[in-house]
C-alpha cells in the first residue's frame, strides 16, 4: 500500500506526535535566565536549563526525579521511606508565568502504608534566581526526619566532557570537592555550594542563615556506563533534616539557585549579595581595625607542666610591648590547662592565684597589649567531678541514649603524644537553655578577669554531633546542636556588652554566620582567603607564624591581608626567640601602615582585576582602595629571583615598594623580585 | 653558652639559665669519652654523664652524632600522684658506674635519679652497649624502687643526628599498611604531631607488623629495631624548628639566630613499669647498610 519512503515519513510523524505528547505533560516556567519543567503526572523535575551561562543542567526527562522522604517511628528505630516517583501529585499548577506549585498528599511508603502527610513545593523564577520552597504538613504519628527536594536526577556538565567540581566554605577557606566521587556538603559548614565548571557555575544556597536544621548538598553517582535501564549519572539533591514532628507543619528553608559566568569568585559574589541582606556587622574596636599584630602563648597543659606561671606573664608582656605587638592570645591559663577541665573557666592553682592572674592581665594591658583569653565551652571533661555530678545532664546523646564525645588532645609527654590518657570530653547541648546558662556563667569568669577579649577555640564544630536526642533539654528532641551556636553567642555578646562593647570576640575558624559575633577568625593561611574576599575590612583573620626566618608565611600574610600572629616554638616561646621572623613581620606591618589605603583599608579581590606573568613561580593578589586606586601584591615563591610583569587595565602611573625597600619607586609594571621576597605595585 | 642544655627543658630560658647555673657549680658538664669501635662504626659516651657524644660510620665516612654538647644519655617519665609532668632528664644525672668491660662492650648505670618535680627517685637505669661486627646493641634495665610508675623510657638517645653532609638528605622509613612509608627528615622536616602539643617539629613513628625504623641517607642506611612486647615509637624532633612553616626547610647551618640547630632521635619504650619492679627493656639493635632502602631487607636486623 505504502512505499518505504512514505512509511518512514509516517513513522517520523508518529514519533513527533509522541514527543509532542510527552512535552505536553510538562509544566514549564521560563524567563531570561532559566527554563525549568516538571512532569504533570509525577511531579518530577524533567528539565532544567540555565540560559546564562548556557547550561542544560538536567535534560533527560526519563531520569527526572521529584522528592524523597523518610518518616521515622517516634523512637527513631524504624525508617519508612517514601519515593517521590511512586506518588501521584494532586497538583502541578502554574500559579503565574514565573511560579508553579506541586503538591503530593497521602504518601505511600515502600512498606505499603499510606501516611497522612502532604508535601507542597513552590518553584519560582525571579530575574536570575530560581528558588524552591517546600512545606510539610505531617498529620501522621511519625517523625518526618528528612526530605530531599529539589532533586536533579541527571546533573550534566555544561558541555559533554567538561570538568565539574564543587566548592564550599569552611574554616575561612574555600574547599574544592571532587565530583567524580559521591560528595556531601553540609550546611553546618557552608550555607552554599558552587557547582563549578571551567568557565561557568551554579550557585546553590540554603536560603536561611539561622541554622534551623541541617541541610546537605548531596552529589551521588548512580547506575553504570552502558546500561540503558540504569545509566551512569550524577544525581544532585538537597536533603533537609527538618525533623517535622507528628501533627505539625513546617516550612523548609528555601533552596536558591543562580547561574554565573566565570570561576568561583563569581559564585562567591552570589553569596556575598545574599549575605548583605542578613549579615549584621559586629562592632570592632578601633585598635583591631588598625594595622596590628598578635602573638600567642601557652601557660599549662593537662600534663601539668605549668610552663608559664601567672607571676611571669608580665615579663613576657614587656617583650610584646617592646616589639609593638598589640594582642596576645593566652592559652592554657584556665584550670587543667589547654583542653582539660572544660568548660570551667576557673584559674589554675598550679599557675598561681586568681588575683595574681587578674593583676598580671591588667599590667600587661596597661603596656598596650590586649590580653585575649582562650577558652572552650563546647565540651565537658569526662575526668572531672563536675561532669559526673552535673554536666552529664546537658550532654548530647544519640537516639539510643549513648553519649556523644570528643577524643581530647595530646600534650607534652610521650604518653599523651601517643594518644594515651587523653582527657576525653562529652559534647554539650547548646540547644539546652540550662546548659547555655552554665556556659554564660563560665563566661562571666572570663569577663571578671578584666581581659579585653576572648578566643573561643573549636567554635567551628561539635565533634561528630549533629542532633541530640537527650530528653529534658527544654525542647522536643532531636535538637540540632549547631542551631544553638547563635543564641548562645548572642547571650555572651550581651553579657560582654555590659562590661564593654570593645570586648572583642575571636574564634577558631568560625563559620561565616558566626562572624557576626566573632569578627576575629583564627584560621592560619588558607588556599582562598574567603573572609577577606567577602568583606575585607570587617574580617580580622589571624595567621600564625612559627618558622625561625619565616619570610614565606609573612609574604603570604601580606598578600592575603591576614593579621600576623607570632608563635615562636609553636606558641611556647618568647617573641625574641625568632628575631629574623619578628624583624620581617615588622617590615610587613610598617609597609601596611605606610600604604594603608592600598594594603589594609582596601578591598581584597584575590586574583581579580590584574594580570601577572613571571619567569618563575609566584602568587599575587589585588586590592581595590576606596579611591579606586589599585595595588597588586606579588610574592616570589620560587627559589631564585624572578622577573615579573604586572598589568592593570587602564592603569595610571605605577610605583613599586617592598617590605625591605619601602620607598616607592616608579615602575612600568616590570619588576625584579628576589627569592623569598614580595613586591607591591600601586597605582598613583 | 651551652644552648642545648638550656633547651633541654623547653624554650623557657629563665628556668634554663637557673638550671645551668646549678649544674655549673655542682659538677663538670663533661668527662672524658669512652669509645667502642670496630671496622665499621665508632661510638663514644661521656664518662661523667653517660651521654652518647659521638657516633660515626667509617666507610663511607658519616658522622652520625657530631656535636658532643648535644649528647644525651636517656629520658624517662615518672608521673607523680599530684602532678603528671615529672621527667627525668639524663642530662641532669651523673653516671654512677661506667665501664668498658671488653673491647666491644660498655656498661653504664645511673642511680637515684633526679626528677624535675618529684625530687630524687629510688630508681636505677643500667645500659649495656655492645658493638659486634658493625652491629650495635643497646640493652637496658630499669630498676624502679619507687612508688611511681615509669611510663616511658627513651633510650638510646641521639641528640644530634646528622645527614652525611649539609647538601645531603635523610629520610626515615617505617612499615605502614604493608608498605615502607617515607618521612623526610632533611632538608625538609614537616611536623606530624598536633603543633599545640609539642614545642619542636616532631615525628613519632610507629611501625606496623614490624619492629624497625630505617634512617636512609643517599648511599647508606641505618636500621634500628626494638623487638618488644610493649609499644615502641621512634621519635624525631627538629630543634629549634624550621626556617618557614610554608617550606618546612631545616636551617642548613649549625645555628639560626644564635640558636643551635640539631635533630634529636630516640627510641621510646612504653614500659609502664610499676612501683618496685625491675624491667628489662627490649634491646635496640642498630645495623648499617650501604645502598638504598632495598639493601639489607633480608637481614634479621632489618625486620
Amino acid at each position: 500500500m505504502f512505499s518505504p519512503a512514505v512509511l518512514l515519513q509516517i513513522l517520523f510523524a508518529l514519533s513527533l506526535l509522541a514527543t509532542t505528547s510527552a512535552l505536553a505533560r510538562e509544566i514549564t516556567l521560563k524567563n531570561e535566565s532559566w527554563i525549568i519543567a516538571f512532569d504533570s503526572q509525577s511531579g518530577a523535575l524533567t528539565r532544567l536549563e540555565s540560559k546564562s551561562p548556557p547550561w542544560t543542567i538536567e535534560g533527560n526527562p526519563k531520569l527526572g526525579a521529584s522528592f524523597w522522604m523518610n518518616a521515622q517511628s517516634p523512637d527513631g528505630q524504624q525508617d519508612n521511606i517514601v519515593l517521590g516517583l511512586k506518588q501521584r501529585p494532586v497538583e502541578v499548577k502554574k500559579l503565574s508565568p514565573h511560579q508553579l506549585r506541586l503538591q503530593w498528599q497521602n504518601l505511600v511508603t515502600e512498606g505499603g502504608e499510606t501516611l497522612p502527610i502532604t508535601l507542597t513545593a513552590t518553584v519560582s523564577l525571579t530575574n536570575d534566581t530560581l528558588s524552591f520552597g517546600t512545606s510539610v504538613a505531617n498529620d501522621s504519628l511519625l517523625l518526618v526526619s528528612a526530605v530531599e527536594f529539589p532533586c536533579i536526577g541527571d546533573l550534566k556538565p555544561p558541555t559533554a566532557g567538561a570538568p565539574l567540581w564543587a566548592h564550599h566554605t569552611f574554616y575561612g577557606d574555600l574547599k574544592r570537592d571532587d565530583l567524580s566521587k559521591t560528595c556531601t556538603i553540609m550546611s553546618r559548614q557552608s550555607l552554599f555550594c558552587l557547582i563549578q565548571s571551567a568557565n561557568e557555575g551554579i550557585y546553590v544556597e540554603m536560603g536561611d542563615p539561622t541554622q534551623p536544621y541541617l541541610l546537605n548538598f548531596v552529589f551521588e553517582h548512580h547506575g553504570s556506563a552502558g546500561s540503558s535501564a540504569n545509566p551512569a549519572r550524577l544525581e544532585f539533591q538537597t536533603t533537609h533534616y527538618a525533623y517535622v514532628h507528628p501533627h505539625t507543619s513546617a516550612q523548609l528553608a528555601p533552596v536558591v539557585m543562580r547561574g554565573y559566568m566565570g570561576d568561583f569568585h563569581a559564585g562567591l559574589d552570589c553569596y556575598k549579595a545574599w549575605r548583605s541582606i542578613w549579615y549584621k556587622e559586629p562592632h570592632i574596636p578601633d585598635w583591631a581595625r588598625d594595622v596590628h599584630s598578635w602573638t600567642m602563648i601557652r601557660m599549662t597543659t593537662p600534663e601539668q607542666d605549668y610552663g608559664l606561671p601567672y607571676r611571669n606573664f608580665v615579663q613576657y608582656g614587656r617583650e610584646w610591648a617592646d616589639n609593638g605587638v598589640r594582642a596576645v592570645q593566652v592559652v592554657g591559663w584556665n584550670i587543667g590547662g589547654q583542653d582539660a577541665d572544660d568548660p570551667s573557666q576557673d584559674t589554675d592553682p598550679g599557675l598561681g592565684t586568681w588575683q595574681q592572674w587578674h593583676d598580671a592581665i591588667a599590667q600587661v594591658q596597661s603596656m598596650g597589649v590586649k590580653v585575649i583569653l582562650f577558652a572552650k565551652l563546647n565540651w565537658a571533661d569526662l575526668t572531672t567531678s563536675w561532669y559526673s555530678n552535673e554536666l552529664y545532664k546537658y550532654q548530647c546523646t544519640a537516639p539510643d541514649g549513648t553519649r556523644y564525645g570528643q577524643g581530647g588532645y595530646a600534650y607534652v609527654t610521650p604518653t599523651q603524644l601517643a594518644g594515651i590518657g587523653l582527657h576525653r570530653r562529652a559534647v554539650m547541648d547548646f540547644q539546652d537553655p540550662a546548659y547555655r546558662e552554665v556556659a554564660e556563667k563560665e563566661f562571666q569568669k572570663i569577663l571578671a578577669l578584666g581581659s579585653e577579649g576572648w578566643l573561643w577555640d573549636e567554635i567551628c564544630h561539635h565533634s561528630d554531633t549533629l542532633y541530640s536526642w537527650a530528653p529534658d533539654h527544654g525542647y522536643t528532641p532531636p535538637g540540632y546542636v549547631y542551631g544553638g551556636d547563635m543564641p548562645l553567642s548572642e547571650a555572651l555578646r550581651a553579657a560582654a556588652d555590659k562590661v564593654s562593647p570593645d570586648f572583642i570576640f575571636a574564634g577558631e575558624g568560625p563559620q561565616d554566620w558566626l562572624m557576626q559575633y566573632y569578627p576575629v577568625s583564627e584560621t592560619g593561611l588558607t588556599s582562598v582567603p574567603f573572609n577577606q574576599y567577602l568583606d575585607t575590612t570587617n574580617s580580622i583573620v589571624l595567621a600564625g607564624v612559627s618558622g625561625f626566618d619565616d619570610r614565606e608565611a609573612l609574604n603570604l600574610i601580606l598578600m592575603d591581608r591576614y593579621v600576623i600572629q607570632y608563635e615562636p616554638y609553636f606558641y611556647k616561646g618568647h617573641i625574641t626567640d625568632f628575631p629574623m621572623t619578628l624583624a620581617y613581620g615588622k617590615k610587613i606591618d610598617d609597609l601596611r601602615r605606610r600604604y594603608k589605603a592600598y594594603l589594609w583599608d582596601a578591598q581584597f579581590r584575590d586574583t581579580l582585576g590584574a594580570a601577572v606573568t613571571a619567569d618563575g613561580t609566584f602568587r599575587y593578589s589585588i586590592f581595590d582602595s576606596t579611591t579606586g586606586k589599585r595595588a597588586v601584591v606579588v610574592v616570589n615563591t620560587d627559589s631564585k629571583a624572578i622577573s615579573a610583569t604586572v598589568t592593570l587595565p587602564h592603569a595610571g602611573s605605577l610605583v613599586v615598594a617592598t617590605p625591605d625597600d619601602p620607598d616607592a619607586r616608579s615602575t612600568t609594571g616590570a619588576i625584579q623580585i628576589p627569592a623569598r621576597c614580595a613586591a607591591v605595585v600601586m597605582e598613583q | 653558652m651551652r644552648y642545648s642544655r638550656l633547651h633541654a627543658e623547653g624554650p623557657n630560658r629563665f628556668n634554663a639559665i637557673f638550671v645551668l647555673a646549678i649544674m655549673a657549680v655542682s659538677c663538670p658538664l663533661y668527662g672524658s669519652d669512652i669509645t667502642l669501635q670496630d671496622n665499621a662504626l665508632s661510638i663514644s659516651f661521656d664518662s661523667d654523664s653517660g651521654a652518647l657524644t659521638r657516633f660515626e660510620n667509617k666507610n663511607p665516612h658519616w658522622v652520625i652524632e657530631r656535636r658532643p654538647e648535644f649528647g644525651v644519655s636517656f629520658r624517662l617519665y615518672a608521673p607523680l600522684p599530684t602532678r603528671r609532668y615529672n621527667p627525668v632528664f639524663g642530662q641532669k644525672q651523673h653516671v654512677a658506674d661506667i665501664k668498658k668491660v671488653s673491647d666491644n662492650e660498655i656498661c653504664m648505670r645511673w642511680d637515684n635519679l633526679v626528677s624535675e618535680n618529684g625530687g630524687v627517685l629510688p630508681m636505677s637505669f643500667a645500659a649495656d652497649v655492645t658493638l659486634t661486627n658493625g652491629v650495635l646493641t643497646f640493652g637496658s634495665t630499669l630498676k624502679n624502687d619507687s612508688d611511681l610508675t615509669v611510663e616511658t623510657v627513651e633510650y638510646p638517645y641521639f641528640g644530634d643526628l646528622n645527614p652525611p653532609s649539609g647538601d645531603s638528605s635523610l629520610t626515615a622509613y617505617t612499615m605502614t599498611k604493608g608498605a615502607l612509608k617515607p618521612d623526610e627528615l632533611y632538608p625538609h622536616f614537616h611536623n606530624e604531631k598536633g603543633y599545640w602539643g609539642v614545642t619542636w617539629p616532631t615525628k613519632m613513628l610507629e611501625p606496623q607488623n614490624s619492629h624497625f625504623c630505617a634512617i636512609q641517607a643517599p648511599d647508606m642506611r641505618l636500621n634500628i629495631a626494638a623487638e618488644a612486647d610493649y609499644r615502641v615509637q621512634y621519635i624525631f624532633e627538629q630543634h629549634p624548628g624550621v626556617i618557614s612553616g610554608v617550606t618546612a626547610l631545616v636551617p642548613p647551618e649549625d645555628e639560626i639566630s644564635g640558636i643551635p640547630v640539631h635533630l634529636e632521635f630516640r627510641v621510646c619504650h612504653f614500659v609502664f613499669a610499676g612501683p618496685h619492679s625491675t624491667t628489662t627493656l627490649a634491646p635496640v639493635i642498630l645495623k648499617r647498610y650501604q645502598g638504598d632502602w632495598h639493601a639489607g631487607q633480608d637481614s634479621p636486623a632489618s625486620n
